[in-house]
């Protein structure tokens, strides 16, 4: 590459704030209005915008935000949050004297309006241990949704009409936010602990990690990354490993009945530092599901030969029971 | 088609308006061309019941270039998959009465054909998730050659000059246009793309015959993750660019769309959410939260999937 156009590049990666958009008033009228009503659902609900859509063209026709919330909820929860962040929008679009001449129909009705909410930890990950992670208003149906960490994969929980929802709601109350029962805090610090120990001793990177319900706890799911390529040796001593240190961790707590293997899903995924697998001969993936280890391999690619050769199909390399698993560890140890 | 200096000219002639410039490069060297996509006929096409992603050859007339396909409409084209041109096909891999017929997508710099595969596996995965049937899904590899070459057409990106992957593109995007406006009035595709897939994605669209731009207008739907260049909506149906706020790469280009320490930035022409790095990255330094198949691109991919299929549901596009 010319110096000349290196210093352009430079150039745009260090000055790229002087273009100005020319917005039309009406882009400006609804720009301003998400600004404010995102500040405001900050403020007033600790709801995080971080999504908005919608279609303007002449007219707005439809308008969509999604925010994010700290926290748990039920079905029940989540549905007084959606309903409520729902009106508030609504109400707030309606009485926006300037975007008015805007709207497509005034009043703006409901189905014009969506919203959705993902329910988070913390650290912005995804709540799956017995709550609902994601809830979507659009149009005229609810639907929510919670999270098989195993998979990393939406699970359909519940559906329903707006108006049915409207029903089971108490008009206009704020909704408040979930109360963590003992077992789900306990939960919370048993799956805190877990994952971060396997980060700092085994460099197992937890994607997520869930469970049926904290208050009957029956089953946990986790998918993990760890990124270095490895053998099928390998491999079966980290998921050994990992599950050995989960099931001894939930039977030290009176609030859970210690859990089998069989009841533990964990999925360990073997990737560089840009997610892709290796393709070199190692485990592409290891998995523990109803008491199965499963050890899948990519083809092998190298550098140069034919992309058909990555068409390969993986192939399963290993199938062992749990107990033979572990069995095979111990005598290596 | 294979030499590039001619550009210049047209370059000076149209550079203070994209469309025409775009569209005068490529009549320039829109080739007799025959855009045909081939798949190994020894390849198994779904597994378990679910469609597998199989590498296969694009061709525009005698350049080659990577791609790969998935579909789990195999089945209706009988027991092997035919040889020749699949796009002869298309009618038959498209689901008629699905939420989305086609979906592309395409990678960014520094991507190796097994990140480019690995791309469209997690593609298909959210997919499942929320199509049913699931669409017709097309890659078009954006091959690397070091990251001096890659770096180089980046900034010819950035600076409205034309490159071969992007006239590349566009006759790709113009075939797909007139296929499946021939075979479904209505089709809906999606283009998914990543990093520098999202500057090829805005300067071929920039590029196409006003007839398949029109096209593109009404069917088309974009979602870019980390894109070098935000797509502008007047392009397609609808477009939408996500960045996360840990990406060290490509967020400086959309910091001009972040209104004073606001998360959001609206209206008729761009639409791009910012949103939080699941992955903080431990430096300022490139690449930071800037890969496709970490955790944040993939949390926001499944979000905005969900989405748009409850909007095409619910008829708000």
């Amino acid at each position: 590459m010319s110096l000349k156009r290196y210093f352009f590049f430079l150039f745009f990666a260090t000055c790229s704030c002087l273009s100005a958009q020319v917005l039309r008033q009406g882009d400006i009228f609804e720009r301003q209005l998400i600004d404010r009503f995102a500040e405001e659902m900050e403020n007033d609900l600790g709801l995080s915008c971080d999504g908005t859509g919608g279609k303007f063209h002449d007219k707005l026709e439809y308008i969509e935000m999604s925010f994010n919330l700290v926290g748990r909820a039920t079905v029940n929860e989540a549905r007084q949050w959606a309903i409520y962040v729902h009106k508030r929008f609504l109400d707030t679009l309606n009485a926006d004297e300037n975007l008015r001449p805007y709207l497509i129909e005034f009043p703006f009705p409901p189905d014009r309006a969506g919203v959705s909410i993902a329910f988070c930890n913390p650290d912005g990950s995804k709540q799956s241990g017995g709550s609902v992670y994601y809830i979507s208003l659009i149009g005229d149906l609810l639907s929510y949704s919670s999270i098989d960490a195993f998979n990393d994969r939406f699970l359909s929980l519940h559906k329903e009409e707006y108006e049915d929802a409207l029903k089971k709601v108490t008009p206009g109350q704020k909704p408040a936010k979930h109360q963590d029962t003992p077992n789900e805090k306990t939960l919370d610090a048993l799956f805190s602990q877990f994952t971060q120990e396997m980060a700092d001793k085994q460099q197992l990177y937890v994607w997520g990690i869930g469970c049926n319900s904290p208050e009957n706890l029956q089953e946990i799911g986790a998918k993990f990354t760890h990124f270095k390529p490895l053998h099928q040796e390998d491999a079966r001593k980290l998921m050994i490993l990992a599950v050995e240190r989960l099931i001894g961790l939930v039977s030290k707590q009176e609030a859970f009945t210690s859990l089998k293997p069989e009841q533990i899903n964990i999925r360990i995924n073997f990737r560089n530092q840009k997610y892709t697998p290796y393709f070199d001969g190692s485990v592409e993936s290891v998995t523990l599901e109803k008491g199965v280890l499963t050890y899948i391999r990519d083809p092998i690619w190298k550098e140069g030969d034919p992309f058909e050769e990555l068409g390969k199909p993986q192939v399963v390399v290993g199938k062992e029971s749990y107990q033979e698993a572990r069995s095979l560890v111990e005598n290596l140890n | 088609m294979t030499t590039m200096s001619c550009y210049e000219g047209i370059h000076s002639e149209f550079l203070n308006d994209d469309e025409l410039y775009w569209r005068a490069v490529c009549r320039r060297y829109r080739p007799q061309k025959s855009v045909v996509i081939e798949v190994p006929s020894s390849r198994p096409m779904s597994r378990g019941g679910r469609p597998v992603l199989v590498p296969a050859k694009g061709y525009l007339n005698s350049i080659q270039l990577d791609c790969s396909i998935a579909s789990n409409q195999w089945d209706r084209l009988g027991a092997s998959v035919p040889r020749g041109n699949v796009l002869d096909h298309i009618g038959q891999l498209l689901p008629k009465d699905g939420l989305l017929q086609l979906v592309t997508y395409q990678n960014g710099i520094q991507n190796t054909l097994p990140d480019f595969l690995s791309m469209g596996r997690a593609i298909i995965d959210k997919l499942i998730q929320f199509y049913n049937p699931m669409p017709l899904v097309i890659g078009l590899y954006n091959r690397s050659s070091g990251i001096t070459v890659d770096l180089d057409r980046s900034v010819k990106h950035l600076a409205n000059q034309p490159t071969e992957t992007v006239l590349r593109t566009a006759l790709f995007f113009e075939e797909f246009a007139r296929r499946l406006s021939a075979q479904h009035p209505s089709f809906r595709w999606l283009h998914i793309a990543h990093s520098e897939g999202g500057a090829i994605l805005t300067r071929a669209l920039q590029a196409l015959e006003p007839k398949e731009s029109a096209l593109m207008k009404k069917h088309l739907i974009t979602l870019s993750y980390g894109p070098l260049i935000v797509t502008p909506g007047d392009l397609t149906l609808r477009s939408k660019s996500t960045y996360s706020k840990g990406d060290n790469t490509t967020l400086r280009y959309a910091e001009k769309y972040r209104k004073s320490g606001k998360d959001q930035y609206d209206d008729q022409n761009l639409r791009v959410d910012f949103v939080n790095s699941l992955d903080p990255p431990k430096s300022i330094l490139p690449p930071g939260d800037h890969g496709f198949e970490g955790r944040t691109y993939q949390d926001s991919l499944a979000k905005n999937l969900k989405t748009l299929a409850g909007n095409i549901k619910g008829n708000n596009l």
